[in-house]
């Protein structure tokens, strides 16, 4: 797999990640609570639970993220646009850092050379550390989405 | 985007957010009929606006989205979908609003666009749209 990053400029995560997985089976892997818990945050000693998601236009989703010390992030959002199997729009706040305000997940996934592209915009951020940061989270995550497809025969 | 206005906050969020004061700023230009606007200003609740450059409905603009905060006279968060060409996915709008001085100092941020010709149009809207906005709560 690969990883690009780049995009619009100032506070946004720009991101995307090509799989050998079609894209029914990345967007299975994106939405179900389930296989969400094998790659989301799942390396570096970190645990997901509480991962919950109602795919439907305002359905809430839930994950809580245990580091290996410390305190338990929980994320929470609402789906907006759920167009399976290749656009999920969301918004998203999480207790990471300071995060006060509500940012917007859009999710691409489209077929290239027999596999997958996701492609992944999250924003916008209200400074530069708290993209970083998100950056950091989603690059490992996508990381381990690609060996969850690669490992796992679903 | 950042703007002053010479009325309080509580009076700009006010005229932001009322249903039957969205059409005095909204796309209000020469040539427009007024806005058709429906707001439930709560956590999830839904709002509506429509844009009507003439009486012909099939120019009509259709925008609509979803409240995600909202904070009495400080913040608001909420989606934002409408049919403007290169920009019809959902999107996110934030805008605060702070005493400055005698009046209002309010911040707009909008994204994240998928397409150049999506972000000029609604930075062209709102720049229309923050001109009203100005007379409407600047005016008497």
């Amino acid at each position: 797999m690969e990883i690009e990053t780049g995009g619009p400029d100032g506070p946004v995560v720009s991101l995307s990640a090509t799989f050998a997985a079609p894209v029914s089976r990345v967007w299975a892997a994106w939405t179900d609570p389930e296989q969400i818990a094998r790659w989301f945050f799942a390396s570096d000693g970190y645990s997901t639970n509480n991962v919950t998601s109602d795919l439907a236009e305002l359905g809430r989703f839930t994950i809580d993220v245990r580091p290996p010390e410390g305190d338990v992030t929980e994320i929470r959002g609402f789906h907006i646009e759920v167009s399976p199997p290749d656009r999920l729009i969301s918004t998203w706040r999480g207790t990471m850092s300071d995060e006060q305000y509500w940012t917007l997940v859009d999710v691409r996934i489209e077929p290239l050379d027999g596999g997958a592209r996701l492609s992944l915009v999250h924003g916008m951020f209200e400074c530069d550390s708290d993209r970083a940061l998100h950056e950091q989270a989603w690059l490992s995550s996508l990381q381990s989405l690609g060996n969850y497809l690669e490992t796992s025969s679903r | 985007m950042t703007s002053h206005l010479r009325a309080p906050p509580g009076k700009v969020f006010r005229t932001w957010t009322d249903a039957a004061l969205i059409p005095k700023w909204f796309m209000a230009v020469p040539g427009y009929l007024p806005a058709l606007a429906e707001v439930a200003l709560e956590e999830r609740g839904a709002w509506r606006i429509t844009v009507r450059p003439g009486d012909d409905e099939s120019q009509f603009s259709h925008f609509h989205g979803y409240f995600f905060a909202v904070e009495q006279g400080r913040l608001l968060e909420y989606s934002w979908r409408g049919d403007v060409l290169g920009a019809e996915h959902t999107t996110l709008v934030r805008v605060t609003f702070e005493e400055e001085g005698d009046g209002s100092l309010v911040r707009l941020t909008h994204g994240v666009f998928e397409t150049e010709a999506g972000r000029a149009a609604h930075a062209q809207g709102w720049n229309l749209c923050i001109e009203g906005l100005a007379r409407a709560v600047e005016g008497e």
